[in-house]
Order: C-alpha cells, then sequence, then structure tokens
C-alpha cells in the first residue's frame, strides 16, 4: 500500500495507457489459442476442438520454409546493421547543416513514407520495365544489353535493399534527428571550448548521447526478426515467381500456402511461431543488454 | 438447431470473456473516451437482435440483411431500389437491406463477420469468392433442407436439379445454386483488322497450335503487335476435355476413374509445350508474368489473339463489346461440368441468421417474382435503366444506364434466377437461351457432387499450394528456358510438399462418395 | 536562452559536399514519386504501350476528372480523415507521452512491469477475430468514428521511442523538482512536456501518418460511406481495378459494357490526392525540431 502512495502519481499518469492497453490489446489475446484450435466458427474460440500443433505442420513439413527463413533473416539483419547506420549518419549530417537545408531535404526523403508498396510497385516498374525502364535505358547508352530485371533473382538482395532503404530513411533519420535534438547543448558547448573539431563532436557526444535509443530500436528489431514488411516483398518485387529464391519471406511464403483455404488457424499459427521466436530473442538480448548497462536494457 | 444454437455451451465462457469486457467498457467509461453507447453492450454478444423476438409472430415485419459484394462503386440510390423492393415483399411480411462490401474489404469482412458469429441472414458464396467449401467446413452457414421444402418451393421448381448436388454437403443442402452458365465456352479472340489482313481462317482454329501460322505472320510483320496475351494468372484456350479438377495439382480422369497429377495429363503437357515454344519464338511477351490486369492489357489493343471475353459469340460482339474493338472469335470447346462450376454464384443462409424463416421467404419471392428480382438487379425504371420495348410485359427490353451515370447494378447470377433476366445489353434473351442449351448439352463430370474435403490434409494442401502457385506464372506464359526440367522440378516440389498424400486422401473420399452415390 | 547555431565559418568543402550529396540523393529518392505524379495525367492506352513515364507525352486529366467526377465521396473522406487523424493524433501523444514518463523514472516501482505490460503487445495480439468480436460485438462499435481512432490510440512503439528520447531528460531534474514540492502531474506537464518538443514533435508527427494513412480499420469496421477515410478509399480503387481486371470478373459476366473500371492513372491520381496534404503538414512539425532548451535554462 506504501509503495502504490508513493508512486500514485506516476501510476495516475500511465493509467489511461493501462487501461487502452488492456482493452485493446489484452482482452483480445485469448486468441492467442486459435493456432491450438480446430477453429469452427459456430462453436467459438475457446469451445472449438483442440488439435495440438496441427496447425503449425504445413509451416516444417518438407523444405519450403527453409528457403523463406533463411530470406527473411538475411534481409532482416542487412535491415538493421544498415538501415541503422544510414539512418544515424544522415541525422548526424543534418545536425552538421543546421536548419536552412535539413527542412527542404528531410521533406524530400519523407515522401517515400507516404506512397504505398503497392504504388510504389508500379514505380519502381518504371525504373526497372524490361522495354521502358530507365535502368535499360542508360544501360543501352552504354551499348549494354537491356537486363530482365524481373527475372533474374540475383539483384534482388541490392534492389529490395535500396527500396527499403527508400522507403523507410525519411522516417527513421526523423527520429534519430530528434534524438539529437534532445541533447543538452551545454555538452557541445564544453566540447568548443576545448577545442574538439565537429568530427569530433559527433564521435564523443552526439552518438554516445544517442546510444540507448539506437540500442533500444535494435533491441526491437530483432523482436519482429522473423517478420518481414509484405508490400515490399510482394508488391515490389511484382510477386514475380522467378524471384523467389532471393524474395520469398515467411510472410509471403505463408500467405501462398493459405491463399485457397484461408484457414484463420494455420495463419495464426505462422504468426504465433514469429513472435515467439522474437520474443524468445528480445528476452535473450535484453539480458545480455541489461548485463552490459541496465539503463539501456527495455525492461 | 435454430433453437438449441442460444443455448450452445459456448456461452458460459464466452460470458466470462464479457465480463472482462464488461470491466474493460467500464473502465473506458471513467477515463471519458467511451462512445457514449457502451451502456447495453455486453448482452450484445448473445445475439438477441431486435428481429428475432418476432421470428415466429408472421404479422410482424422481419428484417433481413442480404451480404453481397459490391458490383460497381457508384451505387447511389439503394434507399429506393429497397423501398420499391420491399413493396413487393409485403407478402412474405419482410424487408430486405442489402449490404454491399466493397471488392477490397469483402473476403476479409465476411470472413470476419463469419469468424465473429455477427449475425447476419444472407450472403453470397461461391467456388470463388467468399467459398462456399471453407465456409461449410467451419460451421459458418445453416442447412437449408428442412427451410427449403416449407418455403422455398419457388426455388426447388427453378434451380437446375442437378446442381443441388454441388452444394450438397454430408448430405445436407447448404446454399442455394444461382442460374448460370455452367460450361462458359472457352475460345480465342481476335483482333479483326489483323485477321482480316492474313486471311486468318479462324473459325478452323480449335487448338492453341493451329495459332502458330497466324502468330508467326503477326512477329514477322506487325512490329507494334504483341502476337499472343498470357499474363500471371490467365491464358488462352485451354480446355481439359478428360479432366476435371479436384484440387490444385490433381485431376481426375473421366474415362478411367483415376486420379492424376497435372503434370501427367498428356494433354495439360502439350499445352504448356507449346506456350513455352510460343514464349521462346517471341509471340508472348518477355515480361508475361508480371502482368495482372488481363482485361486492361486485352483493351489496350497491342495483341493480336486474346482470350474468350467470358462465353463464345460467332459474330464476335461479345468480346468486340467487352475488349472496345472489333474482334472475331474462334471455339476450342465446352468444358466438362464439375461442381465447382455449378457454384460461380450461390446464396446460403448465415448460421447467426436470426430469423432464417424470413431470409428463406425473401429468397423464395426472388426467385418466384421476375419483376423483383429484375428490380433488384437493374434498379428503378427511367432511374436506373430506360424500357427500349414491351413496357409492362413479362419480358421488356431495357437499357440500363451506364458509366457514371449508372448508380445501380446487382448481377443476376448472384441473385440466382439468371433465366428471369430482362433482355438488355448485359445479357440478351438469345444469350441466356444459349447458355441454357450449354448446360443441358455440355459433358458432365463422375465426380459432379463431389466437394473435396481438404481438413484431413491441410498442412499437404497448404505446401501444395505454395508451390504450385509459385510455378503457374511461368507456366502461363511459358516462361521457362527449359521445359522438361521444369516439368521435372515441379513434380518434385509437389511431391515433397506431399501432393501423393493428398492424392491418397482424394482417392479415399472419391471411393466413399462413390459407393454412397450408388 | 541558447540555440544550437552558432558562428561557423560561411562555407566549408566538407559542407559543399555534403549538400551536393543531399541533393543527388533526394533527387533519386523524388524519382518514384514523380512517376506517380506523372503517370496520373497519363493516357491509360499510353501507359499500357508504353509503360510509365515522368512526363507524359501529352496531358491527360481523365483521371482525375474520373474520381473528381462525385467530389461528395472524397470530400467526405477528408472531413473523417482529417477529424480522426487531429483526435487520433492528440489524445494518442497524450497517453503515450504520460505512460511513457512513468516508465522512464528510475524513481517509479512499477517501471520494469509496465515496460514489459507494453512492449508484450508489440510481438503479442490475439490477432483479427477477437479484436473484431471485441469492437463489433462487445464495444458496438461498427461504423461509428470511435472504430477509427480507439484501436490505434496507444502502440508499443510509440510509447518505447518516447521512453527513448525521454531517457535523455537527466533524473537530476526530477529530484530537484519534487524537492521543490512539485507532484508528478506537474513535472510532468511543466517540465517534460516542454523540454521534450523534438520527441513530442516526432511521435506526434508519427502518430499523425499513422492515423492518416491508416485503411484497415475502415475496411474493418465501416460499412457507411460517410464514414470511410482517405486512404481506404485509394484501397478501393486500386483493389477494384485488380478485381475487374481479373479472370473470374470475365468468366461470370461481372464486367458490363460500359462500367466504369478505375484506370492505372485513377490509382496514381488517388496516391497524390491522399499524400498531398500531408506534404504540407510536415514542415509544420520541423518547427519543433529544434535543439530542446537547455537543462541549465531550467534548472536556473
Amino acid at each position: 500500500m506504501k509503495t502504490l502512495r508513493k508512486n500514485g502519481g506516476l501510476l495516475l499518469l500511465a493509467l489511461p495507457g493501462i487501461v487502452v492497453l488492456f482493452i485493446f490489446q489484452y482482452v483480445p489475446l485469448y486468441g492467442l489459442l486459435l493456432p491450438f484450435k480446430d477453429y469452427r466458427y459456430d462453436l467459438g474460440i475457446l469451445n472449438s476442438p483442440w488439435t495440438g500443433f496441427d496447425n503449425f505442420t504445413y509451416l516444417f513439413n518438407g523444405n519450403s520454409l527453409q528457403r523463406a527463413l533463411r530470406n527473411t533473416l538475411s534481409y532482416n539483419f542487412v535491415f538493421i546493421v544498415l538501415g541503422t547506420s544510414i539512418s544515424v549518419f544522415v541525422a548526424l549530417l543534418f545536425r552538421e547543416l543546421g536548419r536552412g537545408g535539413v527542412k527542404v531535404y528531410q521533406t524530400v526523403l519523407f515522401i517515400p513514407y507516404f506512397i504505398s508498396w503497392v504504388v510504389a510497385g508500379f514505380a519502381f516498374r518504371a525504373l526497372l520495365d524490361m522495354d521502358y525502364g530507365v535502368l535499360n535505358q542508360v544501360l543501352g547508352w552504354f551499348g549494354q544489353e537491356p537486363i530482365m530485371w524481373y527475372n533474374e533473382a540475383k539483384y534482388w538482395p541490392f534492389i529490395l535493399i535500396v527500396a527499403a532503404v527508400w522507403k523507410g530513411l525519411g522516417y527513421s533519420a526523423v527520429i534519430y534527428y530528434a534524438a539529437l535534438m534532445g541533447i543538452d547543448s551545454e555538452y557541445y558547448e564544453a566540447a568548443k571550448i576545448d577545442g574538439a573539431s565537429r568530427f569530433r563532436q559527433a564521435i564523443s557526444i552526439s552518438v554516445p548521447m544517442i546510444a540507448p535509443i539506437i540500442i533500444m530500436l535494435v533491441i526491437l528489431n530483432i523482436g519482429k526478426i522473423f517478420y518481414s514488411d509484405f508490400g515490399l516483398f510482394y508488391n515490389v518485387t511484382l510477386n514475380s515467381s522467378q524471384l523467389y529464391p532471393t524474395t520469398d519471406v515467411i510472410d509471403t511464403f505463408v500467405y501462398r500456402s493459405l491463399i485457397d483455404m484461408g484457414d484463420l488457424g494455420m495463419a495464426s499459427a505462422a504468426g504465433f511461431f514469429q513472435s515467439i521466436v522474437g520474443f524468445v530473442l528480445v528476452l535473450l538480448t535484453n539480458y545480455i543488454v541489461r548485463k552490459v548497462n541496465s539503463d539501456n536494457a527495455l525492461f | 438447431m435454430k433453437e438449441t444454437r442460444t443455448k450452445n455451451p459456448k456461452k458460459a465462457t464466452d460470458r466470462v470473456i464479457q465480463w472482462i469486457a464488461a470491466g474493460a467498457v467500464l473502465a473506458v467509461a471513467l477515463t471519458g473516451c467511451g462512445s457514449g453507447n457502451e451502456g447495453n453492450n455486453w448482452d450484445k454478444a448473445s445475439v438477441q437482435p431486435e428481429t428475432s423476438a418476432n421470428a415466429d409472430k408472421p404479422t410482424e415485419i422481419a428484417n433481413v440483411s442480404w451480404y453481397m459484394l459490391k458490383p460497381i462503386d457508384t451505387i447511389k440510390n439503394q434507399e429506393s431500389v429497397e423501398a420499391e423492393a420491399n413493396k413487393m415483399l409485403e407478402a412474405v411480411n419482410a424487408k430486405l437491406h442489402i449490404n454491399f462490401i466493397d471488392n477490397a474489404a469483402w473476403e476479409d469482412k465476411m470472413k470476419l463477420m463469419s469468424a465473429s458469429g455477427e449475425p447476419y441472414d444472407l450472403v453470397l458464396t461461391s467456388s470463388w469468392t467468399n467459398s462456399i467449401s471453407n465456409n461449410v467446413a467451419r460451421g459458418a452457414f445453416l442447412p437449408l433442407d428442412d427451410l427449403l421444402q416449407e418455403y422455398g418451393q419457388d426455388i426447388l421448381k427453378k434451380v437446375d436439379p442437378r446442381a443441388w448436388d454441388a452444394v450438397t454437403y454430408n448430405g445436407k443442402i447448404m446454399a442455394i445454386p444461382a442460374q448460370s452458365p455452367y460450361s462458359a465456352p472457352v475460345g480465342f479472340v481476335f483482333k479483326k483488322d489483323l485477321a482480316d489482313k492474313y486471311n486468318l481462317d479462324f473459325q478452323n482454329i480449335h487448338k492453341l497450335e493451329d495459332l502458330e501460322p497466324f502468330l508467326e505472320q503477326i512477329k514477322a510483320n506487325e512490329p507494334g503487335i504483341i502476337p499472343l496475351l498470357t499474363t500471371k494468372k490467365v491464358t488462352a484456350g485451354i480446355v481439359m476435355k478428360e479432366h476435371t479438377d479436384v484440387t490444385k495439382g490433381l485431376k481426375y480422369n473421366e474415362n478411367t476413374g483415376k486420379l492424376v497429377w497435372d503434370t501427367d495429363v498428356p494433354e495439360w503437357l502439350d499445352f504448356f509445350r507449346v506456350t513455352n515454344r510460343f514464349y521462346q519464338k517471341g509471340y508472348i511477351a518477355k515480361d508475361a508474368a508480371l502482368k495482372t490486369d488481363y482485361t486492361a492489357e486485352a483493351k489496350s489493343g497491342k495483341y493480336a489473339v486474346m482470350r474468350d471475353s467470358g462465353g463464345y459469340t460467332a459474330d464476335g460482339s461479345k468480346s468486340t463489346t467487352l475488349y472496345g474493338f472489333p474482334t472475331v472469335e474462334a471455339l476450342v470447346g465446352y468444358p466438362i461440368i464439375a461442381t465447382g462450376n455449378m457454384t460461380g454464384g450461390a446464396t446460403a443462409i448465415s448460421k447467426t441468421s436470426p430469423n432464417p424463416k424470413a431470409a428463406m421467404k425473401v429468397l423464395n419471392e426472388v426467385w418466384k417474382n421476375p419483376t423483383l428480382s429484375n428490380t433488384l438487379a437493374y434498379g428503378l425504371a427511367d432511374k436506373n435503366y430506360t424500357i427500349e420495348s414491351g413496357a409492362g410485359t413479362d419480358h421488356p427490353r431495357v437499357a440500363p444506364k451506364t458509366g457514371a451515370e449508372q448508380t445501380w447494378a446487382i448481377w443476376h447470377n448472384w441473385l440466382g434466377p439468371l433465366w428471369d433476366q430482362w433482355d438488355s445489353n448485359w445479357n440478351s434473351t438469345a444469350a441466356l437461351e444459349e447458355m441454357q442449351k450449354n448446360n443441358n448439352e455440355a459433358k458432365t463430370s463422375a465426380l459432379l457432387g463431389f466437394n473435396f474435403d481438404a481438413e484431413p490434409v491441410k498442412s499437404e494442401i497448404a505446401q501444395v499450394s505454395a508451390a504450385y502457385t509459385e510455378m503457374a506464372s511461368i507456366l502461363n506464359t511459358g516462361s521457362m528456358p527449359d521445359f522438361d526440367a521444369f516439368i521435372a522440378n515441379m513434380k518434385k516440389r509437389l511431391l515433397e510438399a506431399g501432393l501423393d498424400k493428398v492424392e491418397a486422401e482424394a482417392r479415399k473420399q472419391i471411393d466413399a462418395w462413390l459407393s454412397a452415390a450408388k | 536562452m541558447n540555440t544550437s547555431t552558432t558562428k561557423r565559418p560561411p562555407v566549408s568543402w566538407g559542407q559543399v559536399f555534403t549538400h551536393l550529396g543531399f541533393i543527388v540523393f533526394c533527387a533519386v529518392s523524388l524519382y518514384p514519386f514523380l512517376v506517380v505524379v506523372g503517370t496520373s495525367f497519363q493516357n491509360e492506352g499510353e501507359i499500357i504501350r508504353k509503360g510509365y513515364s515522368v512526363i507524359p507525352s501529352l496531358l491527360d486529366f481523365s483521371a482525375y476528372k474520373m474520381i473528381l467526377h462525385d467530389p461528395t465521396t472524397l470530400i467526405r473522406s477528408y472531413i473523417v480523415t482529417i477529424g480522426t487523424t487531429a483526435l487520433g493524433a492528440i489524445a494518442g501523444l497524450w497517453i503515450t507521452a504520460s505512460y511513457a514518463f512513468a516508465i522512464v523514472r528510475k524513481d517509479f516501482a512499477y517501471r520494469k512491469q509496465l515496460s514489459f505490460y507494453v512492449f508484450f503487445t508489440m510481438l503479442f495480439n490475439g490477432g483479427m477475430v477477437p479484436s473484431y468480436i471485441l469492437m463489433v460485438r462487445w464495444l458496438d462499435l461498427k461504423d461509428t468514428i470511435w472504430a477509427l481512432v480507439l484501436p490505434m490510440l496507444i502502440s508499443g512503439w510509440h510509447v518505447m521511442l518516447m521512453k527513448g528520447f525521454l531517457q535523455s531528460v537527466p533524473d537530476a531534474l526530477y529530484e530537484s523538482a519534487k524537492i521543490d514540492g512539485a507532484g508528478e502531474f506537474t513535472i510532468f506537464t511543466r517540465i517534460v512536456l516542454p523540454l521534450a518538443k523534438p520527441a513530442l514533435a516526432t511521435v506526434g508527427l508519427f502518430l499523425l501518418l499513422e492515423h492518416w494513412n491508416d485503411w484497415w480499420l475502415t475496411l474493418l469496421y465501416i460499412e457507411n460511406e460517410n464514414l470511410m477515410k482517405l486512404q481506404y478509399i485509394l484501397i478501393r480503387v486500386l483493389r477494384n481495378m485488380e478485381f475487374l481486371n481479373s479472370a473470374e470478373a470475365m468468366q461470370y459476366g461481372l464486367v458490363k459494357e460500359g462500367q466504369q473500371v478505375p484506370s492505372l492513372g485513377a490509382r496514381m491520381a488517388m496516391c497524390v490526392l491522399a499524400a498531398g496534404p500531408m506534404l504540407v503538414v510536415f514542415p509544420f512539425f520541423q518547427r519543433y525540431f529544434v535543439q530542446g532548451l537547455t537543462v541549465g535554462a531550467i534548472k536556473g
């Protein structure tokens, strides 16, 4: 009771969030039973018969998932490492440039965020189209043979990474830029007095100061490491099956598997699998982070 | 059935959750962001909408909802059309409201409504959208046998007797199959100017190989034209004359009664081998496997040969209308009528329907009264269509408004009684008669009425589906470098995915079904 | 008071290169968007024959004409979108910030539990069916404006992000304020909120964008034309076109003579109309991306 009173003020501030989360996130959680049920609409989730792990078997029988699993993990690994470092780098440059140019650049880099993947898929087609695509026209100027981009799986890891950076950079650069803006300017004043170069300031003040948020975002991304942005892998590739060797991810594989049956139990089984693995990985990472510096841990 | 539903054991456990939700709702109300009308919502889950209380009092008007895929985006004067229809429904003391759902939301929404037990009465179901098999397997629909006998006599009179088998699951009728073309003719469509220019004897083209000389001429002499249109999912002129689809990758041989894999069917192999040859000779666009909008591609006029536009007209009028330029048509053949062909459109009654009797009565009126079904389809005279001739008779000819002016449409084969359609440019009476003739003359499958239950092998079906879908776009467009290697690999992939297990299960079910049918 | 930009040499080579780099980068980044704009003015036949292009050979307004033929739907969807976005973003920002403030405080006893409480929802959710049952059958929110706002009020991602930003506020600040007798609410509104302007602007912007871009909630919970959001109308154009061009539509005779089929240009035009307003909003938020008041200034 005493702790409750002592923390009453903060608890009250958190209360709206606690309540909203409870209603809209925790109440529907009984849906986590769905992967283990043979869902009959007329019986409801709770009364449908149990089936153990039947809904999961399509994921693990055969070897179709292997390819998707490998792709998912590789892309997410690259996205985490490359995506984070490019965003931080751009944010640091933004800070260096001061407010003048930043406004324009930030706005322009943010525009792709508004273009849904479906529409972006068409826009990329304008670049990569076999006959009319800009890239093939450029190749033509140099006397090169046109490339059938949508048939050649080997180019796609690169194209998809570019697409992901293109769409996400504006968003994540804003995050790190805002974090940089939150740094107490006294630190920089002190560094200037010590005669530290701007590069030096970036390395020894900016980066360490935003390190906690970088670490946090990385941990959160690790939690999503089995998930992927369906639109990126489905729409940008125009779902060209010749590219699957390098573009098929868990989400697209599951989509293809269930396209006929639309089985809710099997769909939720895939989601459950993705979540539980991510969850374990986050707990693990968080544990390690906490050992190193407890301030940076998520919880 | 209906009576016990409300005392379902599920309710007890649901109540626990209701109480949790109730507490949650209260909490929302306390924090002041509730919607203001949550006062009575925890008794909402016990499914007692207003109408159900009146179920057995015929003097009261029952409200019936009908969920339907929205045929056009520009639907406007729904209230007045419904008012007109409801005048005709006074006889059965019911009021119909049609809930149109956009294409964009339809599949997801219907699945969620059924899965969550939301009350609704009638719904469009079919083999290709809001799948009848999946819904029946999940227990979403009400068996209709008794209701049909009692309130659906006019429906029973008009439905093709063979079609009942297609909607019968475990001996129970689960939906009302619409009248529709069961064996839509398959053919090729040629751009008329090109066919004329090269004196194409199109009437003697009956299979894909026959196209070769023409395609070659086009390729050689018409630089702006792509000889043959195929896309990711659609190919032109394929008819299986001896085989019926059972499930993805598996066919039934009508002559031997054996199950065969697609990859072992000679007709099938030949067709795609020719497609592959055409691709390699440059008769098919190199990026055909990326194309999805078949109709838009066809309409662009840059192809010499296309698939049929959903039927065959000797004078090419059907495809000319749809594709928007002069065309001629060649007939390839008529598919064997199988279960799936008969459920291109059907209407089911939801298990959650508060008033299934009223729903059946409404449906019966729609089938019984052509004025009602045509009003629902075409809308109101003068407002949505004009009468061209025969006003006041049973068979007027009408002209629905088109383009942006069109503010109402429901397709007759979604309502059910297609043969009662008034003559118009949607379907002429002659076209309707042709369809009925085809239905009666076309070969029917020995498996007509058999519905494969995927449940026991759903894990394998899922994997086969993933593998097959991956390879289908390459097959349809012939865009593989080495056909035989591709097929060998396809066989291997399908085997790994467990098509052999699917086959064994299908065999078992078919044998059981055949012996029960005897 | 202290702003970040103090005197520096007018131009340095490093800056010139950085600017050059950004200009090239921005141009590349903008290209697909230009394609979208260009295609929206392109003639339907030309798109299929010649592919998408930035500069159409002749301007064709038919895509816009088709969409704007009946502007009432569009105008209504703008109103619904603006209304739900404003409501959702403001309420959401308050709930997010206050929650994040609590779990960032090291002297808060339930810090870990509540951090986990919110994190858990980032990875696990009950799925569509239970949410649908909750929204439609228990809360009776189908076809209400609340269905578009409430489920998105708070998300784990935004709370965590806010928590990350607030971590840079030194604890000493809270302690001294507490010694001065300030309550938590006062500390939050008087000290944290003004200090964390860049953070609030960022999370506020993200909330705004998420509400603006959302179409899924409309798809699930709205049948009434009058309550549909803008992005949903865009999706509707897209999927309708896909459907009407499909083999099934042809097979079952679902496309009739004279029926309007949205064109390739129409989906691009919708995209322009849907994204346009947000491009105006963005600079407004940038005003707050200035280095916050220094801690010293507050302490003093």
